[in-house]
């Protein structure tokens, strides 16, 4: 992990992660597929962002607390289903062909929402940020020995005997969690029954019923598509076997590396043949309506606002998407406005040179003319030639609490403050000399407004306002706030910083 | 941590107006300290220093007494306060500016604000009074002087460069630390520094830490100062910092 290319960026929208990517980039175009039109809720979405040919990876951080700075002392029933949470989406990844060695496994981006009992991980689809399997392990090693379980000490040794051992693997340390889940009572979702993944439904006849689904077979030929779980987005996106097998002879044995000896019958290698190449591609990334039909028996069903997701061709036509602000990242099913558009460019070699490398079946060919369907529309075009042009590949998303302005007597007012959390809460004040701005600041023709003018909380899905102690005070619906006091805000409500000139929002939650 | 204060100010010898002001509010709750000690010397060259020095001073009293009126102290956001401290700092030169533009006369004061709470102390300073620390025997200045040497006929003289009242959008300098026992915090006009040596804190420093002594003290460093030339307004004010476990005690 080049931790160096990792920038946090704060606007008055959110907080964002920027990460820079190096020359010569190598994404995992399926990956980046997957998790634009149907993220798993274990990821955190992404936005590739191109400045003249140089290409971040833009994530928005959700309301969350990270794992290097939760709390580290638990029982063990918290303990058990933290670390179920931080496992399951290794084991999960496979289903929508996602390489777990591309998690992002530094302790301050991944994120742990409490309300939703869940691990968010930052998935980053580029060749040289792979995590080997021996720095997975001790990721969850150093996160266990960072942790106190404070009503069983035997488990807690008995945990740190076997990461000592020298063959452990996530398989076995899932299995383990698991067991322990299930003593404990704790609520599993065991690894048979997963989410169907997006599109390896789609429009695959005779979808084996096996555990998983996500053996899709009888695509023409009938045998199993050997879309590897374990693609290494090296030379470009392959299907390819994982380190250890053979997998002609045996197409159910699960793959190698961190999960050897796991048996649940995850999706493997197999060969692939040339032939199917483009069917495969086609069913599961040509139609999406069908794959949504065919649905996602996904474990959250949110509602979502409603996202206007422009193709990622109409990224490379030189849009620039305008956010509308937060987004609910749960369940978010992206309407695709227009239909996968038809090749606009041969595909750029993004990945300069070859895209073979597999034995037999031969890798998925992104080089020119190849698949028709998979490259309509390419993500990004770093080659496009356009000039020096920012693109933003957005979706819209509409904020889940914001004010809007009412009125000012000073020009310069925030129009609309998002009430997007990434701490405990938003310090509104005015910008000054001072190292520290607050969350949302105010120019510094707001001279009424203090420095640490208020604050606005989050607890438990309600959003309180407290006045610190501001010379000019704020207001709730024309009523002056006692310092230092939550006042709750309800929608439709009004909030006034400062009574003399005062500057007036909507609330809407 | 209990604190002890006192302050002083003294016309001095020569002038025929005092136009240092000096203040100092020390407040408990539970052990838990708020304190400010702050001293603003009026611009002589300019009319009415007294007035601008008077007049801040009063205004740092009620900013005060307002933050008392709903704050616990014992529950104190520290970096808040210092922000309200900051913007009330910037009102306060608003309105020493407007009170020149309705006197149509240029005027202005220093400003040296010394805020203890939570443990720890935050400084506002502008122009050239000072705030030092004495802590294990060695006189430390903690603020720094807005002065500018310049050459006047052969010898250089020192200008003050900033002062309340000067601009609109007030320049300061900021400083803050930790407290610690034994922590002595001295504030001053320049009517002291002048002539003062480390070894005079050194003298008093016993009774400046005792409150029944502490003022006496102030006066006796004054009039040393005026018994070594010094003609101008002196001021000094000082807060000593003491944990409260039981009997420790500071020798020097």
């Amino acid at each position: 992990m080049k931790n160096e290319n990792f920038v946090l960026q704060s606007s008055l929208e959110g907080n964002y992660l920027n990460i820079k990517l190096q020359e010569p980039v190598r994404l995992d175009e399926i990956a980046v597929r997957v998790v634009k039109q149907d993220c798993p809720e274990f990821l955190i979405p992404f936005h590739i962002v191109n400045i003249n040919d140089s290409l971040s990876l833009k994530y928005k951080l959700i309301n969350a607390v990270a794992l290097e700075y939760s709390d580290m002392t638990l029982r063990k029933d918290g303990f058990v289903r933290l670390f179920r949470n931080l496992l399951e989406p290794f084991v999960k990844g496979n289903d929508w062909f996602l390489d777990y060695h591309n998690f992002c496994i530094d302790p301050r981006y991944v994120f742990l929402d409490r309300q939703k009992d869940g691990v968010h991980y930052i998935y980053i689809p580029e060749s040289s940020y792979r995590n080997s399997d021996e720095e997975i392990l001790n990721f969850f090693h150093d996160t266990f020995i960072h942790m106190t379980i404070t009503d069983d000490a035997n488990f807690q040794v008995r945990l740190f005997q076997y990461f000592s051992r020298r063959d452990v693997t996530l398989s076995d340390l899932y299995r383990l969690i698991q067991e322990e889940a299930k003593k404990l009572g704790v609520g599993i979702a065991p690894a048979s029954v997963q989410p169907v993944p997006p599109a390896a439904v789609a429009g695959a006849a005779g979808v084996s019923g096996g555990t998983l689904g996500a053996q899709a077979s009888g695509v023409g030929s009938g045998k199993p598509i050997a879309v590897s779980g374990y693609a290494k987005p090296v030379g470009g996106v392959q299907s390819k076997r994982t380190e250890s097998e053979t997998p002609v002879s045996n197409p159910a044995k699960p793959a190698g590396g961190l999960f050897g000896g796991m048996d649940n019958g995850k999706k493997n290698d197999g060969i692939r043949d040339d032939g199917d190449t483009d069917e495969v591609m086609q069913a599961l990334f040509g139609d999406k309506k069908k794959a949504k039909d065919k649905g996602k028996t996904k474990e959250n069903a949110k509602a979502k606002e409603s996202a206007q997701a422009k193709e990622s061709a109409s990224a490379a036509d030189g849009q620039a998407q305008k956010k509308a602000g937060g987004f609910s990242l749960f369940g978010r099913k992206k309407e695709q406005s227009a239909p996968a558009p038809a090749p606009a460019k041969a595909p750029q070699s993004v990945f300069p040179g070859n895209v073979s490398g597999s034995t037999s079946g031969s890798a998925v060919d992104f080089s020119a003319g190849a698949s028709s369907g998979l490259f309509g529309g390419t993500a990004y075009s770093p080659m496009s030639g356009e000039g020096d042009k920012t693109e933003i590949i957005s979706d819209d998303f509409q904020a889940a609490a914001y004010l809007e302005l009412i009125e000012s007597p000073i020009p310069g007012a925030p129009q609309r403050i998002e009430l997007v959390f990434s701490a405990a809460f938003i310090t509104v004040g005015r910008i000054s000399s001072d190292e520290v701005q607050p969350d949302v600041a105010f120019g510094r023709d707001f001279t009424r407004i203090g420095r640490r003018h208020a604050r606005i909380e989050r607890k438990g899905g309600e959003y309180f306002v407290v006045d610190l102690g501001s010379a000019n005070h704020t207001l709730l619906n024309g009523q002056i706030l006692v310092p230092n006091q939550p006042y709750r805000l309800l929608d439709g409500g009004e909030l006034t910083f400062t009574d003399s000139k005062p500057v007036r929002y909507r609330i809407h939650l | 941590m209990k604190l002890t204060g006192a302050c002083v100010t003294y016309v001095g010898n020569t002038r025929e107006v005092n136009q240092d002001s000096i203040l100092i509010r020390l407040s408990e709750d539970e052990g838990h300290f708020f304190a400010v000690l702050a001293v603003c010397d009026g611009i002589g060259g300019l009319q009415k220093g007294e007035v601008a020095s008077s007049m801040v001073v009063q205004r740092i009293g009620e900013w005060y007494d307002g933050i008392l009126g709903w704050l616990d102290i014992a529950e104190a956001e520290p970096e808040v306060l210092y922000a309200h401290l900051k913007d009330a700092a910037e009102g306060w030169n608003r309105e020493v500016c407007e009170y020149r533009d309705t006197q149509g006369t240029d005027m202005g004061t220093t400003m040296s604000l010394l805020m203890i709470v939570g443990g720890r102390y935050y400084i506002v300073q502008v122009g050239d009074s000072r705030v030092y620390r004495y802590r294990n025997g060695e006189l430390c200045q903690l603020t720094v002087d807005a002065s500018v040497a310049r050459m006047k006929d052969g010898r250089v003289k020192l200008y003050l460069d900033n002062f309340m009242g000067k601009t609109r959008e007030l320049w300061f300098t900021s400083a803050s630390g930790t407290v610690e026992d034994g922590d002595l915090f001295l504030v001053c006009s320049d009517g002291l520094y002048h002539c003062l040596r480390p070894e005079d804190i050194k003298e008093v420093y016993g009774e400046l830490c005792d409150e029944k002594k502490a003022e006496a003290a102030c006066r006796r460093l004054i009039a040393q100062m005026m018994e070594r030339g010094e003609r101008d307004n002196i001021s000094v004010g000082t807060v000593f910092a003491k944990q409260r476990k039981g009997w420790i005690r500071k020798g020097i």
